[in-house]
């Protein structure tokens, strides 16, 4: 990074606009992508610290930043995390993601 | 690190410097001077947790107060501040304060 760029996450004195103050209630995906995050950076599995998924979601480019969800940004940092720590492979990941999208196709995801 | 370098009470500004690649000061506090209120504690270095090390050395963590008017232009005098925490390696003694 050049010398003191402001990055993407450091919003802090940016014109952000007008809030948008809606509550929504929360989701299951939102919940489940909590979950793992939580089995991930816990003692039993310990793959990687929380600084280090604050790595990744700060490493969105400036469009996926702004429109990307939250838990989005998570289970995507979460993804890139465990790869990049070789607990799963690209090829697994696929095969997974192959074998989800069959289910849900079928009607019983 | 060894011991603190920074005590309560004593005025800092806050170094304007490449960030490291995880960064965790604020782009608005750099170049600005604020006054430490405590140490918050001694840290593993987030910029090395980031990347799967152990974090070491520790490095204190001080957590420092702002005047709103030292950093928003425009920002009225109703002695309203900002408290930043904030990692000794940004921070150097403001001269003659």
């Amino acid at each position: 990074m050049s010398e003191n760029a402001q990055a993407v996450h450091d919003v802090g004195g940016r014109d952000g606009g007008a809030l948008n103050r809606t509550e929504s209630p929360e989701t299951l995906f939102q919940k489940r992508v909590d979950a793992l995050l939580m089995l991930m950076v816990g003692p039993k599995v310990g793959a990687f610290k929380v600084d280090a998924l604050r790595r990744m979601v700060e490493s969105n480019s400036p469009e996926d930043y702004a429109n990307l969800g939250y838990y989005e940004k998570w289970i995507r940092a979460i993804r890139d995390l465990l790869l990049e720590q070789e607990m799963i492979t690209a090829d697994e990941l696929d095969a997974k993601l192959a074998d989800v999208r069959r289910r849900m196709e079928a009607g019983h995801g | 690190m060894g011991e603190p370098r920074y005590q309560p009470g004593m005025k800092v500004r806050v170094n304007v410097q490449p960030p490291e690649a995880h960064c965790r000061t604020p782009y608005y506090l750099r170049g600005k001077t604020g006054t430490v209120t405590e140490i918050a504690g001694i840290y593993p270095n987030p910029s090395k947790l980031a990347f799967h090390k152990p974090g070491l050395p520790k490095i204190p963590l001080y957590r420092v107060r702002f005047a709103q008017t030292d950093i928003w232009q425009g920002a009225e005098a109703g002695g309203d501040t900002v408290m930043a925490d904030l990692y000794e390696h940004w921070l150097s003694p403001e001269e003659g304060a």
